[in-house]
């Protein structure tokens, strides 16, 4: 495969931008009015999509600084009130730096044990040949067919045998396998041109490097798409810590932020801005996080979709 | 509930663990020899020992936020300072389904808390499997002196059907009517004081953008206010919807004419429908006139209004026969598998909780009603009572509350009832919707 130079690329790319290059066809299918009127329209959907994400975060923000009853307010009230009463209140009741520290760190290690086992999977079960695959990939797969609140108790009793209940241990290793993953990284394998994997080999690479040098790279896409969806369920997780983990106020807790939230929803009503306090200052270092690496985590997502390159 | 994407592959073996529960709760079901235990299971009549060096006991309970976990905090650290010897170490739950799974999960591990909130049907099962040892073990009689200061009610609700004493209460609350006052009188509606006066009221002040009440049906989640509506409406007019043998009477005239009630509601807009405290949120909103609802709803209910109209709580209205409001919360239990030393200090503090300064306390910050009358007196009770005179008008009710039975099933009939509203509020006959949850109770009450 040949690839073309970084320079050469850009200056592929903005050549027709500065009319310094061919652009076949390009004014006959679209005037400056009609492209002038697309730009528009683009920004346009961009900004209404920007805004379906970002009112739910500040309509949480304004009900976690409102007054009493004004989240029950109709109409609403759409600007904050600065009441800042709700945020100390939320804040005193948990020890939320702990709760948030506790969710990085089992999101983050799941996702790890979730890749790693899915790619040797996958990878056995998309490229080696060997009796029972079949059977043992149809097995594997049955497994989604059992909800997961079915077996909390028989989960709960072996998490007890070997000693793990209020642990961290049981809020990752048994999510450390996902049969959504295996499947992903599967049928990536399947589709994946044999010869890549053979001409590795005829080198002299062994499976494991022919894996770790050929197969994981050209894997990344689906790797990228279960480390967002296993981290994203990691981070929503609640029935599983709620009955896994024990409650406690102390720096000692290993239960996760979202278990804390569902605190204020209570037996007899929900503590609304308490509520939205919480989450609201849960919710920010995470996109404060993102906001400054944005261009990193972008850049990433497009090269691992096989766009550009960095 | 939330679900994961992921799967966990080790279910394989966790299936295996299941049948083995399965069949292992299935024999300690044989071994109870029926409901609610057999009276050799209930143990000694002498009483527990008294504490005589230090000890942790756990406490399940679901009381997770606002005012509800401040304050029994704040008395778990009272009586600790007075009981040096003993540590209470709480474990809350979201709510009451997390609870019930979290407990059940314990008790099957072999792990199961000292104490636990439960609700009656949930102190049947666990009595039936001899996971729970009776009250008059640690108390060494089966109506111990504290008893007798209880409201009549409470102390009814102690009991299963064995006649034993199996419980001892914690946190009592009744269903009562939360309203809008200042559209009351805009509307020129007085307070009502029957059901039938609670629906001209609904449908005359629904309009302009209110709805009248807005409910939760229920569903597998737990019980909710919009079933034990129905359960009120039905026994008020005579037929409760469960005999005192659990037996289902979902398809008596009362109860179908309690479920035709709210079709009637809904179809005249005056009802509508919702998850999580709706009736809170739209009464809180001036979208709707009443909420019903717990009075241990109290503080969340204030919490919505945010002082912008005037709230007024009232009992519920009469059917036929009376008023008749659900005794609402839970009660506390002791499992067996606590150290003679745990039991002691469990029995001490349980029954400290049941002091009347302390209910007096837990009263005035979370709404829940006190267990005892000698609370009312009690300074920090008295000051509370002048503010919410609904209180002292109200709590005399909790002599003739009603409850649902302490059956096992009793739990799973709940959902039928649930499933009946929603299928009734969607177009369903009522006579239909109820039949359907009949069969599948009376199905339940047969497979227990």
């Amino acid at each position: 495969m040949t690839r073309i130079p970084a320079t050469e690329a850009r200056a592929r790319r903005l050549a027709p931008r500065r009319g310094l290059g061919p652009r076949r066809g390009a004014a006959r299918r679209h005037p400056v009015g009609s492209r002038r009127g697309w730009r528009w329209t683009r920004r346009g959907a961009a900004a209404v999509l920007g805004l379906c994400f970002a009112v739910p975060f500040y309509w949480t923000v304004v009900i976690s600084l409102s007054r009493p009853g004004e989240f029950a307010s109709y109409p609403p009230v759409l600007l904050p009130h600065w009441h800042w009463a709700n945020w100390s209140r939320a804040w005193a009741a948990a020890p939320w730096p702990r709760l948030f520290l506790n969710t990085l760190l089992v999101a983050s290690c799941t996702v790890a044990l979730c890749l790693l086992t899915s790619v040797l999977a996958g990878f056995a079960f998309g490229v080696l040949r060997f009796r029972g695959r079949r059977l043992l990939m149809l097995l594997t797969l049955s497994v989604l067919m059992m909800p997961a609140t079915v077996l909390i108790i028989p989960d709960y009793v072996l998490a007890s045998d070997i000693r793990w209940i209020d642990t961290y241990w049981v809020q990752i290793v048994p999510w450390g396998a996902s049969v959504f993953g295996i499947f992903l990284v599967r049928q990536f394998f399947l589709t994946m041109p044999q010869e890549l994997l053979d001409a590795a080999a005829l080198d002299g690479a062994g499976r494991i490097r022919v894996l770790r040098y050929v197969g994981v790279p050209m894997a990344r896409p689906a790797l990228v798409v279960i480390a967002i969806n296993v981290f994203m369920a990691s981070w929503n997780s609640f029935l599983w810590p709620e009955i896994m983990t024990r409650s406690g106020t102390g720096s000692s807790t290993v239960q996760p932020v979202e278990v804390g939230l569902a605190s204020y929803a209570g037996t007899d009503g929900t503590d609304y801005s308490a509520l939205a306090a919480a989450a609201a200052f849960t919710t920010l270092p995470v996109m404060v996080f993102f906001l400054v690496l944005q261009r990193q985590f972008i850049r990433g997502a497009l090269s691992a979709a096989g766009g550009l390159r960095g | 509930m939330r679900s994961r994407l992921s799967v966990p592959v080790h279910r394989r073996r966790a299936a295996a663990a299941l049948a083995a529960a399965l069949a292992l709760s299935g024999a300690a079901g044989c071994a109870g020899g029926g409901a609610a235990g057999s009276p050799a299971a209930t143990g000694s009549v002498s009483p527990a020992p008294a504490v005589t060096g230090p000890v942790t006991i756990t406490f399940d309970e679901a009381m997770s936020s606002g005012a509800q976990k401040t304050t029994l905090e704040k008395l778990v650290s009272e009586f600790e300072a007075t009981n040096p010897d003993i540590t209470v170490k709480l474990s809350a739950s979201a709510n009451y389904g997390a609870l019930l799974t979290k407990e059940k999960a314990e008790v099957a591990a072999g792990s199961a808390p000292t104490i636990a909130q439960v609700y009656e049907s949930w102190a049947a099962d666990y009595a039936n499997s001899q996971v729970i040892v009776p009250i008059s073990a640690l108390a060494g009689s089966d109506r111990p002196a504290q008893l007798s200061g209880f409201y009549a009610g409470v102390a009814k609700d102690l009991y299963l059907p064995d006649g034993k004493l199996w419980e001892w209460p914690f946190n009592k609350s009744l269903q009562v009517i939360f309203y809008n006052q200042d559209l009351l009188t805009a509307r020129g509606v007085g307070v009502p004081a029957t059901w039938d006066q609670f629906a001209e009221a609904l449908k005359k002040t629904t309009g302009g953008g209110v709805t009248g009440i807005t409910i939760d049906p229920g569903g597998t989640s737990g019980v909710t206010s919009g079933e034990e509506w129905l359960e009120e409406m039905a026994a008020a007019d005579g037929a409760p919807v469960y005999g005192a043998d659990g037996a289902p009477r979902f398809t008596s005239p009362q109860a179908v004419a309690a479920l035709q009630y709210l079709i009637d509601l809904k179809n005249a807009g005056a009802l509508a429908t919702g998850t999580n405290y709706p009736g809170e949120t739209a009464l809180g909103g001036r979208k709707g006139l009443a909420d019903l609802s717990s009075s241990a709803g109290y503080y969340y209910e204030n919490q919505a209004v945010g002082g912008k109209f005037k709230l007024t709580t009232t009992g519920l209205p009469k059917g036929s026969v009376g008023a008749a409001a659900m005794m609402a919360g839970t009660n506390l239990v002791v499992f067996s598998s606590a150290s003679a030393q745990q039991k002691a200090a469990a029995w001490t503090f349980m029954q400290y909780l049941t002091t009347a300064p302390v209910q007096a306390q837990w009263a005035a910050a979370t709404g829940y009603y006190p267990v005892t009358a000698q609370s009312l007196t009690d300074p920090a009770m008295t000051a509370y009572l002048a503010q919410n005179p609904w209180v002292s008008s109200t709590i005399t009710s909790l002599d003739s509350a009603i409850t649902d039975p302490p059956y096992s099933w009793v739990t799973k009939c709940g959902t039928y009832l649930s499933a009946a509203i929603q299928a009734g509020l969607s177009g369903t006959s009522a006579a239909s919707a109820m039949s359907t949850a009949q069969n599948a109770c009376a199905a339940a009450k047969a497979g227990a």
